[in-house]
């Protein structure tokens, strides 16, 4: 991207900061122009409506003006991006078959192991397309589909025609047209009528070139009364330049099914995060949304649940982190169409060492959502007097029935908790550690166990550095 | 502490000095209104009520603005409405760096009594100190049937049961402007007077 060198990014002691050489069979030249587009699409032998679909959107990306709320994002120059970089040439179901150095990337970052311990199915992207995937057989018996979304394209045409940009169309916003146009790699998950996935399904996304876009495009529907559970990780290394994540996530939820989408978020401190996601609940179905997001330079994200029948639930859960450079811009929307529907958003934000953390938010109750009613909870921690907290929630209630609760705290770490846990014996890193995650431990509880961990590890980490 | 009615003025900025200590009382205004607390230690607590009947459409702006250290703003906004009437609320709750320790907070709360009513809330936020406390909190809900219900069965006619939950409604914020200390004989009679040409 931009070769803006931003100095006060502080990369310290990022684990994942490492690179390995940059390796490619395809890539495209940097810039986008239609001819890219046509030979993103080319090289993955595209049928004639995607291509449509890749130039339409480019259009519309072309057309929309940068949004001009929010985070700053004057670093992002979409001439030095490179769209498209192909790593290996094929994908590999058995984890002794990848290139040795993205073998060792994933084993530094521990995905072998944490595949064999708890995980159901696991897909490993490296810049822009899926290089691993492994889906336990008791999935392929129930019939549950876990691919890369180039490859549903290819096996389930139908499927992926029938959902694919419904949810999250190009017009959206200028980033879902920039990935309509270029997307690549990506999560496809099926789960049909009644089927319950014990194990949750992961995907890791890593960025290895510089300079680079990632664009990957999610879809997951979940049938009548099933329940999946998808996770994602996301790591990059440490360069000078910026890179840009710009993902598409849309996810259906039918009758009584409910999906869990968790993201635990560690981008190194170079990166652009610009991502829509957003979920339907149809009758009484629930999607919750767990998003964290500790790395990142700057994080445009607000996670959406359009509650489309009656009785469905929507949740987001989320943490954000900011220290020195970054800005988190983080939220969630909750569009309420159908009567009985409810929505619960709780949002745990910390800013330190200058970062600036702000929550951003839509409730909307539409005209005859009967008895809808929502609850929102924004607490914001700030460590020092040099970061920044900011609380942005919008209510829009067209409905005499509906319930609407919303709260914001913003406060600072308690001294006399502090001066207690020192007199203890604790370090002040220690102290204001415990302090920070027992602040974020109800969204934490909801995360798997190994998550967790990793989580509060983040944190304990980032609070180390600074204090003296 | 000093009460004032501000309901029919038209300035759009209110700027407090120092150790100043004011109760806004605000009824049925809109419009942009800046509170700038730019001397250190003081204080301003805003009552707002709006009650909407027919197709009023109104819009408050209310920004509290912290420039000096250890300043105070509260803010309570409560509005009823009814026919097809419309409120925005657009709160803002600006800390300056150099205004550090102070204390700040906005309520929006809505009733709405008619089927055909909207609301809209954006109460923001933005703290660049650290040592503060700041909160806000805002609620939508509807007439309490229930209630209504209630009250009529012991022989009060519908109007004089919605006036009594709106009466409940807005009786917190005026038992907080007693505990400031002021007394609001004032305005009770506007207020009244107000409801009863609203219902």
């Amino acid at each position: 991207m931009s070769k803006i060198k931003k100095d006060n990014v502080d990369l310290g002691d990022y684990k994942y900061g490492f690179s390995m050489p940059e390796r490619s069979v395809r890539k495209t030249k940097t810039g986008l122009d239609a001819g890219v587009v046509s030979e993103i699409s080319g090289i993955k032998k595209e049928p004639e409506w995607m291509l449509d679909f890749r130039l339409r959107s480019y259009e519309i990306f072309k057309s929309k003006p940068m949004p001009n709320w929010g985070a700053d994002l004057s670093g992002i120059d979409f001439d030095a991006i490179t769209y498209y970089l192909k790593a290996t040439d094929k994908q590999s179901r058995s984890w002794e078959d990848l290139p040795q150095e993205i073998k060792d990337t994933y084993d530094r970052i521990g995905v072998p192991e944490a595949e064999k311990k708890f995980l159901a199915g696991v897909s490993a992207q490296y810049e822009s397309e899926v290089v691993y995937e492994s889906v336990n057989r008791e999935l392929d018996r129930l019939g549950v589909i876990f691919c890369d979304m180039d490859t549903a394209l290819v096996k389930y045409p139908e499927l992926v025609k029938e959902y694919f940009g419904t949810l999250i169309p190009p017009q959206d916003n200028k980033f879902a047209a920039l990935n309509s146009s270029v997307w690549s790699g990506g999560s496809f998950v099926y789960v049909p009528k009644g089927v319950e996935v014990k194990l949750p399904l992961q995907a890791y996304f890593r960025i290895n070139a510089e300079a680079f876009g990632q664009f990957e495009r999610t879809l997951i529907i979940a049938d009548e009364g099933s329940y999946v559970h998808y996770i994602e990780g996301c790591t990059a290394p440490i360069y000078t330049t910026n890179s840009l994540h710009s993902a598409v996530v849309e996810i259906f939820v039918k009758k009584n099914a409910r999906v869990r989408y968790t993201t635990v978020q560690n981008w190194s401190k170079n990166i652009y995060n610009l991502v829509t996601k957003r979920a339907r609940a149809e009758e009484n179905a629930t999607m919750e949304w767990i998003d964290c997001n500790i790395g990142s330079g700057v994080t445009m994200k607000y996670p959406a649940v359009y509650l489309a029948g009656r009785g469905a639930r929507g949740e987001v859960l989320s943490i954000a982190y900011a220290g020195a450079g970054q800005h988190q811009d983080a939220g969630a929307k909750m569009i309420h169409l159908a009567p009985d529907t409810t929505s619960r958003i709780v949002s745990k934000s910390i800013s330190k060492d200058g970062g600036r953390t702000s929550y951003r938010g839509l409730i909307h109750i539409g005209s005859g959502a009967k008895n809808a009613s929502s609850s929102v909870v924004c607490d914001a921690l700030l460590l020092d007097e040099h970061s920044r907290s900011d609380t942005y929630p919008t209510m829009n209630i067209r409905e005499e029935s509906a319930t609407i609760e919303h709260e914001a705290t913003v406060e600072k770490i308690g001294e006399e908790k502090l001066f207690y846990l020192m007199s203890r014996g604790i370090t002040k890193g220690d102290a204001e550690g415990l302090l920070v995650n027992g602040f974020i431990d109800p969204v934490v509880k909801e995360i798997p166990l190994e998550y967790s961990i990793e989580l509060n590890r983040l944190i304990n980490h980032e609070m180390q550095g600074s204090v003296g | 502490m000093l009460l004032k009615d501000i309901s029919t003025q038209q300035e759009t900025l209110y700027t407090l000095q120092e150790n100043e200590q004011v109760i806004f009382f605000l009824l049925n205004r809109s419009g942009d209104i800046t509170f700038d607390l730019s001397g250190p230690g003081s204080a301003a607590h805003i009552f707002a009520f709006f009650l909407g009947k027919d197709t009023d459409k109104e819009t408050l702006r209310i920004t509290q603005k912290h420039s000096a250290r250890n300043t105070t703003s509260h803010a309570s906004v409560k509005t009823a409405l009814f026919g097809q009437s419309e409120f925005t609320y657009e709160g803002m709750i600006h800390i300056e760096k150099s205004g550090r320790g102070s204390k700040a907070s906005q309520e929006g709360r809505a009733l709405l009594a008619s089927p055909n009513t909207k609301a809209f809330f954006r109460p923001s936020l933005e703290i660049l100190p650290e040592d503060v406390e700041c909160r806000h909190a805002a609620t939508v809900s509807p007439l309490n049937q229930e209630a209504i219900y209630f009250l009529k069965s012991r022989g009060l006619t519908e109007q004089q049961a919605k006036r009594i939950l709106i009466e409940g409604f807005f009786k917190y914020d005026i038992e907080k402007i007693k505990s400031l200390g002021v007394s609001t004989e004032s305005i009770l009679p506007l207020l009244e007077k107000t409801l009863i040409h609203t219902l």
